[in-house]
């Protein structure tokens, strides 16, 4: 009687012992969990809580400095080109002109931005009379590559100049053919996809803005499934 | 009187240029049937006003043996650059190529987002009805023309492909 009571006591002992463990290693781990969280939210910039000047060091193609928000607008449609590209570039402006025909009323709340990529080459007037040519309602951006670097890492897009085998003039421009379509609060609403048909491209866009006026998509990431 | 002289011989020799043009140019236009090779569908894109870069489209028919497409020239711009746009992974690359394999008994499609024609430092925009002149140079056929129509942005490709 007397050993089995001796003995409970060291087994109580033994488990508040291992109880104080436990409670040590779970609020260690913890406390390492709430730090790596803290630490994670305050490395990436946070597109929505400075949307402002996410444009910032832009001027429009008339010459205008961009401010982070469109005037009355209440989507962007980023693109990323340049004017010296023949094919992929006014392909895309093709089904930007025809996705503002086919929006209605509805395009007065879209203002589509062309974003260069070759600020070298493509000054403002270059720019202004390149979009006007395909609608006067589609802007274009000219920024230095400080600022087009801001715009990827927050878009999550990319560009490159490619060199070129000798013999061949000039240069090209890698660069995203993804188009963004960004609410005026600096969030993104959707990103479409490139189609070779421009009237694919075109009816992406306008189900894109349509998805995003009605809050079917909140948030949502992809609008194109043509997606080659 | 030396000046008069001068004059004529002048136009002596701009007729027998002429002469020559026409001659090159029936000979051009009567060499299509001698190849297997047969240009279709041609177009290019109206460009831009102030654009010195323009694009065109076509489909090579080859119903012979194996060709090589080495150049292309055209008198509107003062280079024509075989690419080849490609997407991957969302990114646009547009790589020159330095000549284009005509396989025998196939087709070649320039189109919009894979193969096209560059044309680069235009004399003057491409303008929507107009036709411009192309001549593609072959390994074995040689050179072959084609006019290409100018198309304007709401036409895109024809119909008929």
């Amino acid at each position: 009687m007397t050993a089995s009571r001796r003995r409970l006591p060291e087994r109580r002992r033994g488990v508040r012992v291992l109880r104080w463990i436990a409670i040590v290693a779970l609020s260690a781990g913890l406390g390492v969990v709430v730090a790596m969280r803290i630490g994670s939210s305050a490395t990436p910039p946070q597109p929505a809580a400075m949307p402002t000047d996410l444009f910032a060091g832009f001027v429009d193609d008339l010459g205008r400095p961009v401010s982070g928000r469109s005037a009355g607008k209440k989507y962007r449609l980023i693109e990323f080109g340049y004017t010296h590209c023949p094919d992929v570039c006014p392909l895309t402006l093709v089904a930007v002109r025809t996705a503002l025909r086919d929006l209605g009323p509805l395009a007065d709340r879209l203002e589509p931005v062309f974003v260069t990529v070759d600020p070298e080459r493509d000054s403002v007037e270059v720019l202004h009379r390149h979009v006007s040519a395909f609608d006067p309602r589609i802007r274009a951006y000219r920024g230095d590559e400080k600022a087009l670097d801001r715009v990827c890492e927050r878009l999550q897009l990319r560009y490159w100049r490619e060199t070129n085998p000798p013999g061949v003039s000039g240069y090209g421009i890698s660069h995203s053919a993804i188009l963004v379509l960004l609410r005026d609060d600096g969030k993104v609403s959707a990103r479409i996809h490139f189609d070779e048909d421009p009237g694919v491209l075109a009816r992406s866009i306008v189900s894109a803005v349509k998805g995003a006026e009605s809050g079917a998509r909140p948030g949502g990431d992809s609008a194109g499934r043509e997606a080659p | 009187m030396p000046r008069h002289y001068h004059l004529k011989a002048r136009s002596a020799a701009f007729i027998q240029l002429l002469g020559w043009g026409l001659i090159l140019s029936t000979t051009t236009a009567a060499a299509p049937p001698a190849t297997a090779l047969r240009i279709e569908q041609a177009w290019a894109r109206e460009t831009p006003p102030g654009a010195t870069v323009g694009a065109a489209y076509l489909r090579i028919v080859n119903g012979g043996a194996a060709d090589v497409l080495r150049s292309a020239s055209t008198p509107v711009a003062k280079q024509v650059e075989l690419h080849a746009s490609t997407i991957d992974s969302g990114i646009m690359r547009m790589r020159p190529l330095p000549e284009l394999a005509v396989p025998a008994h196939q087709s070649v499609v320039f189109k919009p987002g894979t193969l096209h024609m560059m044309l680069i430092d235009l004399a003057r925009p491409l303008k929507a009805g107009e036709r411009v002149h192309l001549t593609l140079t072959f390994r074995d056929a040689g050179p072959i023309g084609v006019d290409v129509p100018v198309r304007g942005l709401d036409e895109g490709e024809p119909n008929d492909r």
